[in-house]
């Protein structure tokens, strides 16, 4: 069956013409719609992740202060080895508590007690990085600032 | 032919052959099966759908002897189950790789299967005497779906949780029985423990059964009809005095080695993912999935993963007053049967029938129609040998403007699904309830757009430039 050319806007060429350039306009539209206001953010120093005097000394932080509260329990002490430190370095100054070097990274503080002082009990650390990721970048900009 | 072996096979292989039949399956399914010799770039794709499902199943194999499905806390607060993950990715020797491998080879299958069908769509290949293999397939495609869903809830993260409760609360909206059913599904008031370890059956027993039986089918009567070809000519219309196809070329040794090709291409691109973004930006590994899952923390924004983002902002598109459409859809459908000549009690029916699903269009909360639209949008796919009612197979043959909305379908296809990504947002609201009608209108009044326009004349044989 076939048909004669009809004029615009019934011809059936046309139509999926236009309807092809109007999805491509609503694409374009799209991200404009749902963007919001940019500000200047600030991004942590990637120069910093070859400096093992720095991440030594983020290490000793961590187990210093945050650990008191926040779990690590994914990692093992002798992951930190890979910041340059034997295992007996590691024990020596970064296990506070009785744990062998070959344990997880677990905190004091006791689970059901924080929940109820805090609210909730202080969340484990281990995969803050890679959860406050995004499309812009990686969670270390998040943890930095 | 008669039913005696020609010549005899000697030693293992006859031992074998006499009591198991190794050679006439050999022979009938690649040595002697015969495949038409002008296949394009699209017919890698079923054996690229095969090979990530083989790939699917060893990954998971080998994932399940560390994975262990356990909603409760560990005595450091961290779920079981989302633990096991991280102690296959951290502790156990090349578990990353295998996770990797895995996560990856989900979303692979779904670019793959997308593919494969989307190849069946534009020529014809769901046409008699195939459509037995296309309702396979759909039905593969539907059992793919679940088998995602419900491997998405084993690493317990935040995405895995709250997008199996917003899933499972879908079924809450059937009427009268939805709040019961949801329960029943998820063994529990709210998805816990009892949903994770079903969740687990299901993923890694129950479906891969289900799908390796289906494929087994849609393989077995794809090679009952044979295959079909980018010109939508039947090789078997013209056979030589051997009553071999004059078009068909033995699938062993010419496929099994052209497939290798598209293996390759494939496999330079799988490994690129999984070794340098195996995450893809989020898209294949959410970033908010490596959070425990929390019962008592909403995410902001939740989201399927990007392979069900169109059919979930088809869901999203349906709200109360999007269901007036319906309503007039089903006037249509009324005026429809109205208007036909010798229906006698059908015409009763078929306006009864239309006058009263207006009435439930209305009756009904948008949530539950919205779940029959996103249910439909597949369902829909499996009518599809008999809406086309085009003269001709393959989009090679079929009028210009035809090629366009096949265009404009797959644009379409995209920008719901990245609208399904986005959190709602006004503009979005109307471009996806637009983009809903057209998928469905696409299928719908297939049987009428299909035959219009200047169709090209088909060849006899194939096209197919020596090279």
């Amino acid at each position: 069956m076939t048909l004669s050319r009809p004029r615009w806007p019934l011809n059936p060429r046309l139509v999926p013409a236009v309807l092809l350039s109007l999805s491509f306009a609503w694409i374009a539209a799209t991200p404009a719609v749902a963007a919001g206001p940019s500000a200047p953010l600030d991004t942590f120093p990637t120069a910093k992740l070859t400096d093992k005097a720095a991440l030594q000394n983020g290490a000793k932080l961590f187990m210093n202060y945050c650990l008191g509260c926040h779990g690590l329990s994914q990692v093992r002490y002798n992951r930190l080895r890979d910041l340059g430190l034997t295992e007996d370095q590691i024990k020596e100054n970064l296990i506070l508590t009785d744990a062998k070097v070959g344990d997880l990274i677990k905190t004091t503080m006791p689970l059901k007690e924080s929940a109820a002082w805090f609210g909730k009990a202080p969340p484990d650390l281990s995969l803050t990085a890679r959860a406050r990721s995004s499309g812009a970048g990686s969670g270390a900009d998040w943890i930095y600032t | 032919m008669a039913a005696e072996k020609v010549a005899q096979a000697t030693g293992l292989l006859g031992w074998v052959d006499r009591r198991f039949p190794l050679i006439s399956l050999y022979k009938a399914h690649l040595s002697e099966y015969y495949a038409p010799k002008n296949f394009n770039f699209w017919y890698f794709f079923g054996s690229l759908a095969m090979l990530v499902l083989v790939i699917q199943i060893v990954t998971g194999i080998l994932l399940v002897m560390h994975y262990k499905p356990d909603a409760s806390l560990n005595d450091a607060g961290i779920p079981v189950a989302f633990a096991s993950v991280e102690y296959i990715m951290r502790e156990v020797p090349f578990g990353w790789l295998i996770r990797y491998i895995h996560s990856t080879g989900a979303s692979a299958f779904f670019v793959v299967v997308f593919l494969h069908m989307f190849r069946g769509l534009i020529y014809g290949s769901y046409r008699e005497p195939r459509e037995l293999i296309w309702i396979f397939g759909c039905l593969i495609f539907l059992c793919l779906m679940a088998e995602a869903f419900f491997g998405y809830l084993l690493p317990w993260g935040q995405m895995s949780y709250w997008g199996a409760q917003v899933i499972v609360n879908l079924f809450s909206a059937v009427p009268l029985i939805g709040p019961d059913l949801a329960v029943w599904i998820r063994g529990d008031f709210v998805v816990g423990d009892a949903t994770l370890n079903r969740f687990f059956a299901f993923h890694v027993i129950a479906l891969p059964l289900v799908l390796v039986g289906l494929v087994a089918a849609h393989i077995i009567a794809l090679h009952e009809v044979g295959s079909n070809n980018p010109d939508g000519v039947e090789i078997k219309a013209k056979k030589d005095n051997n009553g071999i196809p004059l078009d068909g070329i033995p699938f062993h040794p010419y496929y099994t080695v052209h497939d290798i090709l598209g293996l390759a291409g494939f496999a330079f691109i799988f490994a690129a993912v999984v070794f340098f973004a195996p995450e893809f930006g989020g898209y294949f590994l959410e970033y908010n999935n490596f959070i425990p899952a929390d019962p008592l923390v909403t995410p902001p924004h939740i989201a399927p993963v990007w392979y069900f983002t169109p059919y979930y902002s088809m869901l999203r598109a349906v709200t109360d007053v999007f269901t007036w459409v319906f309503v007039a859809a089903a006037g249509l459908g009324a005026y429809g049967f109205l208007r036909m000549q010798n229906g006698g009690l059908l015409k009763i029916i078929g306006l009864v029938a239309m006058l009263g699903l207006a009435i439930v269009f209305r009756v009904f909360d948008a949530k539950f129609w919205g779940v029959v639209v996103m249910g439909g949008a597949v369902i829909i796919m499996f009518f599809l040998p008999w809406l086309d009612r085009s003269p001709v197979k393959s989009i090679r043959y079929r009028p210009t403007w035809q090629k366009w909305l096949y265009g404009v379908f797959v644009v379409n296809f995209f920008v719901l699904g990245y609208l399904g990504v986005l959190p709602p947002f006004p503009v979005g609201q109307v471009v996806s309830q637009l983009g809903t009608i057209f998928y469905f209108g696409f299928f719908a009044l297939m049987p009428w757009w299909s035959q219009w326009g200047e169709f090209k004349p088909v060849p006899d044989r194939v096209t197919f430039q020596p090279h």
